[in-house]
């Protein structure tokens, strides 16, 4: 019986001391899908590689309920050492002191959400926005050619619109968090709206311009379909929509299963026809403050994120931009989706981005569903974000 | 060793695992509710009773209280009494009825994601219920079921039974097997066809059965997460926020852990007085008879 024991004992001390010569860096992401994880595993590997003695746990998240995860980790003290974050929740994390500070060589429009407090928080791993997707056979029914402005969008929507009970002008989404500000944003900014003023104080959503640019959605969704965004993708696909706000993704789908019909990709612009601004969304990574191997989880990130390394994951995704700025681009429709990166723009870095959005699309839909006038439902969220930017003051204040 | 030890070297498994994972939650949480504890923040102050106050003055919270009652009190009746005439019929063992009671159960034992996610696929405007409503000249909701404040929780209060009828009937099936067949056999013997036997014998005798499964069913239709967290995320407009996915935003989405855990405590008030009525109402019942 003791030489049992005595074995076993060895065998707990040899595992002890076999994981103790390594540095398991955890790593939680987003790519779980089978195109991209085989290249983040690729990519770990290489890094294994050129770093012995650091070994790296990858753990899949998923977008609707990543946050959650990361929160509760958080609070568990269990969080990975290196995380991919969406570029609106930096600032809530680095703002509880749970993110590393970086130092960073990346070009600073694409540093601007991973910033807070002076500092940043966060390198870009990928980068994406959203275009207008136009059905061209569509379009071509209605008389019209691709629109160039607020009046002419609105027009070539009802008239698609009236072709008939199966087909929709635009594509308007609905009953999904995370989804519906993503679109009205586009609009806001394109009128010269803000969701909060420069110093990120106080709402701006009382404004003219975004009771404008509510406006003008309202008018979009009267003449579209109420969906969630995979749905209309699909509707969109099998050539039942006129116009859809949409990523990188659906543009990958349409060259692997061409539709039956023409389509392109156009930019935002602003109701008088000049280039407006998009959604910019992004995957960043970040260390976590307390980590015990922050050293290792710093330098995997500075791998993840080189020229080339990002370049494969954007190959193996189907979209999205490697975050440097000269980029080589041939492509005519890859083309208009890097100009609109370029003219994109980031929600406001606050560490209440999680609530705001919230409120945004609760008033975007207390709209759409007729709960009261536009001016009344602004002026209430704008109320509404005002008090909890009040109260965060106080508290960051005590 | 003693005979109390030995008991509680037997309850030991069972009570540690209680007071671990049930007790000290339980308890903590009470003691979260009232501070303004943040998930993020790590911390919070004692604020006493200022959550539940604040709760009781927040229209989205009684919203999410509204569609939780609509949601026990619309679907609780329909699901027993649907599963009872199930029931009933299967034990008069009509031709198939292994079959049938098997496909009754199938919806109980596959995963709620699952078929929340069919669901939300046939709700949808190309959907299949969609085009059914269409096709019998009635007037669905322009853009699916699921996209409108008026039809919403009622498509999900649809879909919850379908789900839950099969679990019912097996136990209304345990409560008519439990009924000796010499009352039934006489009852036959008389001349009383099916439906004078499940009157007049069958239901009142599956009395605890029904009080069984009214408050598990209770229980049950207050906690509804799932379907909500799948199908809608509590929109449009609120139409479909239940008090347990009002929880869930509150102290996970958005950390407010404190608030989150006073909501939570409401909503475990109400199961509690519910279960407590119930359970008086079967005892008077049971005293008279």
């Amino acid at each position: 019986m003791r030489k049992i024991l005595f074995a076993l004992s060895l065998l707990c001390l040899t595992c002890s001391l076999s994981g103790n010569d390594k540095d398991v860096v955890n790593f939680w992401q987003f790519w779980s899908d089978i195109n991209t994880k085989p290249v983040v595993e690729s990519l770990v590997s290489q890094f294994e590689r050129e770093n012995p003695g650091i070994k790296v746990k990858i753990t899949d998240l998923t977008w609707p309920n990543g946050h959650e995860k990361l929160v509760v980790s958080f609070a568990a003290h269990q969080p990975p050492d290196l995380m991919e974050l969406g570029s609106d929740w930096i600032a809530e994390f680095a703002s509880h002191g749970l993110l590393a500070e970086v130092k960073s060589e990346f070009p600073e429009n694409y540093l601007y959400p991973a910033k807070w407090n002076g500092n940043y928080y966060a390198i870009p791993w990928m980068l994406d926005t959203r275009v207008l997707y136009y059905n061209l056979d569509l379009l071509q029914k209605t008389g019209l050619d691709i629109p160039r402005d607020w009046d002419a969008l609105l027009e070539a929507c009802e008239r698609i619109d009236a072709l008939g009970d199966d087909y929709f002008g635009f594509g308007c989404n609905s009953a999904e968090r995370h989804r519906l500000y993503k679109k009205f944003l586009p609009f806001l900014w394109s009128n010269g709206g803000q969701v909060l003023n420069n110093n990120g104080t106080e709402s701006a959503l009382d404004s003219q311009q975004a009771l404008e640019a509510l406006d003008f959605y309202l008018d979009l969704c009267n003449c579209g379909l109420i969906e969630s965004q995979r749905r209309l993708e699909e509707y969109f696909r099998d050539g039942k929509i006129g116009v859809v706000i949409s990523g990188g993704w659906l543009l990958r789908r349409l060259v692997l299963s061409p539709p039956k019909f023409q389509y392109r990709l156009g930019l935002f612009f602003t109701p008088a026809g000049d280039t407006g601004a998009s959604f910019f969304g992004g995957e960043y990574l970040a260390v976590y403050a307390r980590s015990k191997k922050a050293a290792a989880a710093e330098k995997l990130a500075a791998f993840l994120t080189r020229r080339e390394n990002s370049r494969k994951l954007c190959d193996a995704a189907g979209f999205g931009f490697p975050p440097y700025n000269d980029l080589d681009v041939t492509d005519p429709d890859v083309k208009i989706e890097l100009e609109q990166l370029v003219h994109s723009r980031a929600t406001p870095p606050t560490p209440l981005w999680v609530d705001i959005e919230q409120d945004l699309e609760d008033a975007i839909e207390a709209a759409m569903y007729g709960h009261g006038t536009v001016d009344d439902i602004l002026v209430k969220a704008s109320e509404t974000i005002d008090a909890k930017l009040k109260s965060e003051r106080n508290v960051a204040a005590k | 060793m003693s005979r109390p030890n030995k008991i509680l070297f037997f309850i030991l498994p069972w009570a540690s695992y209680f007071l671990v994972f049930w007790l000290y939650p339980l308890s903590y949480s009470f003691y979260l509710s009232l501070t303004d504890f943040q998930l993020l923040r790590g911390s919070g102050d004692f604020i006493g009773s200022s959550n539940y106050s604040r709760l009781l003055g927040d229209p989205v919270f009684m919203t999410s209280l509204a569609n939780t009652f609509y949601f026990v009190f619309g679907t609780i009746p329909v699901t027993t009494i649907a599963a009872l005439i199930l029931a009933l019929l299967i034990a008069e063992k009509v031709p198939g009825h292994r079959i049938f009671q098997a496909a009754y159960f199938i919806p109980s034992i596959t995963a709620m994601v699952v078929i929340a996610l069919i669901f939300y696929n046939l709700y949808s405007r190309d959907g299949y219920i969609h085009t059914l409503f269409r096709l019998a000249g009635l007037k669905p909701p322009a853009n699916g079921f699921l996209q409108s404040e008026k039809t919403a929780l009622w498509a999900i209060m649809g879909m919850d039974i379908w789900v839950a009828i099969g679990y019912y009937v097996l136990i209304f099936l345990a409560g008519i097997k439990a009924i000796p067949t010499e009352l039934l056999e006489a009852a036959r013997v008389d001349g009383a066809g099916f439906v004078r036997r499940s009157l007049s014998i069958t239901i009142p005798l599956l009395k605890s059965t029904f009080a069984f499964v009214i408050v598990l069913n209770t229980i049950r239709s207050f906690q509804i997460f799932i379907e909500i967290f799948v199908m809608t995320s509590g929109r449009p407009f609120n139409s479909t926020l239940t008090t347990v996915y009002f929880v869930f935003d509150k102290g996970i989405t958005r950390g407010d852990i404190g608030y989150a855990s006073a909501a939570a405590y409401i909503l475990f008030l109400i199961i509690m007085v519910f279960s407590l009525l119930q359970f008086k109402l079967i005892n008077v019942r049971k005293t008279m008879t």
